[in-house]
């Protein structure tokens, strides 16, 4: 309960970080996705449901604070979290380029999804392949940046004492 | 209830005391941010900025000298010095607000800024850049829209986002048409008779039908006329007067509907 705790802790500061001071930190005018980042390192430490829970808590946290259709990101990370932590015994957790392959298709699938959903509530997504490079910029650079925020994580739990 | 949240039948779920205390989080975290690299660019960028200045100072004498043409001919009617005497200002009730953390998907152009139903504000409140001088507030564009309110922080869409539709008016043709944001940052629409046209550079404001956008507030120029397909009409692309990158102060119009 305790590790959960500070993993969801750990999901609205990412948040918060992530929406008021890495806007200003673009690079190739794409910002990585921190909050991603975290939701595939804690599911695949932990399970489904758990890693369902913390995508529902970032999505929330997303749906709440800065979009009028509730739901749309709650939906997206609810299921790339319970999606990654059910398959999460099967990976190789102890090896780090099983996090940035999961990152990198986690971001790929967070956008398809995006776009399923936008598409079904009639947003115009014909112009989605302009941003088709940014996408995949945004894929790049999480997959890059996931191993420092996995060891930052790990660094963490274990000056906490938790496993 | 992402269905119902899309037709309106939800609710604003804003968190309540929670969401008051990651706004309050935000708008720290937003400062920090912006005091970082306000700094980093002013030491880099100081060559750039001396050349700027000088531009930029040449530029203001030109606008003072075609201002001054336009005030000569402008003054010789009554009517319409009292229309640019009314017009020169900020005529509304305003809110000065803060952003305090943005949006950073490429679907959607979002913002939250640091001030809700608290300060007065409503939903569809008008949001727009501004500049305060010693002769009052200066509109400088069409920021967008209050889309919803909580008790000290707000949502605001952007003109650039798919969502934002806003009934224009070109000021050289008079005639009116409709502008909209799109996924990929841009600003297209098109005018409601077929046989207008726009040419390069021509300056938008919002025309006020449908009463939603107050009118007269600038949106930004034509910067290229594109035939549709079927050759009958044009789509118009436009550039919004608002730097989006570098927001941080916005003023929010009051607007009694």
């Amino acid at each position: 309960m305790k590790k959960f705790g500070l993993m969801a802790a750990m999901v609205a500061v990412s948040f918060i970080f992530q929406t008021s001071f890495f806007g200003f930190f673009d690079i190739f005018g794409t910002i990585p996705n921190v909050s991603l980042i975290l939701v595939v390192i804690f599911a695949m430490m932990t399970d489904g449901i758990t890693g369902g829970i913390l995508g529902i808590i970032t999505g929330v946290l997303y749906d709440a604070m800065l979009y009028d259709v509730f739901g749309v990101y709650t939906l997206v990370y609810f299921l790339i979290g319970a999606v990654i932590g059910s398959y999460s015994d099967s990976m190789m957790r102890e090896n780090y380029t099983a996090y940035c392959a999961v990152t990198a298709v986690s971001t790929i699938a967070m956008h398809l999804l995006l776009y399923l959903v936008l598409y079904f509530l009639k947003y115009s997504v014909g112009n989605a392949v302009f941003i088709f490079k940014s996408i995949f910029v945004e894929a790049a650079l999480n997959t890059v940046l996931v191993i420092f925020v996995l060891k930052l994580t790990v660094f963490i739990f274990s000056k906490l004492n938790m496993k | 209830m992402i269905g119902l949240s899309s037709i309106g039948r939800v609710d604003d779920v804003n968190l309540g005391f929670l969401g008051s205390v990651v706004s309050g989080l935000q708008k720290l975290t937003f400062n920090t941010g912006q005091t970082l690299t306000s700094s980093f660019y002013s030491v880099q960028e100081i060559v750039r900025m001396r050349e700027e200045n000088i531009m930029l100072t040449d530029t203001v004498h030109e606008l003072k000298e075609q201002v001054r043409l336009l005030e000569n001919i402008v003054n010789k009617s009554e009517a319409l010095k009292t229309e640019y005497e009314m017009k020169k200002n900020l005529s509304y009730d305003y809110t000065v607000g803060q952003v305090i953390a943005l949006d950073d998907s490429n679907w959607f152009s979002r913002f939250t800024i640091d001030k809700g139903t608290d300060d007065g504000l409503k939903v569809n409140d008008i949001v727009i850049s501004a500049v305060e001088t010693e002769k009052g507030v200066v509109q400088i564009g069409l920021v967008g829209i209050v889309a919803e309110t909580s008790s000290n922080w707000s949502k605001v869409i952007t003109v650039l986002d798919e969502s934002c539709k806003i009934s224009f008016r070109d000021i050289d043709s008079d005639e009116s048409g409709i502008v909209q944001g799109s996924i990929d940052g841009t600003v297209t629409g098109y005018f409601f008779n077929s046989k207008a046209v726009a040419n390069k550079d021509e300056f938008l404001v919002t025309s006020g039908i449908g009463e939603v956008y107050v009118p007269d507030i600038y949106i930004g120029n034509v910067t290229e006329v594109v035939p549709t397909t079927d050759a009958s009409t044009h789509r118009i692309v436009v550039e919004p007067a608002v730097e989006f990158t570098k927001l941080s102060r916005v003023y929010i119009l009051k607007v009694n509907r």
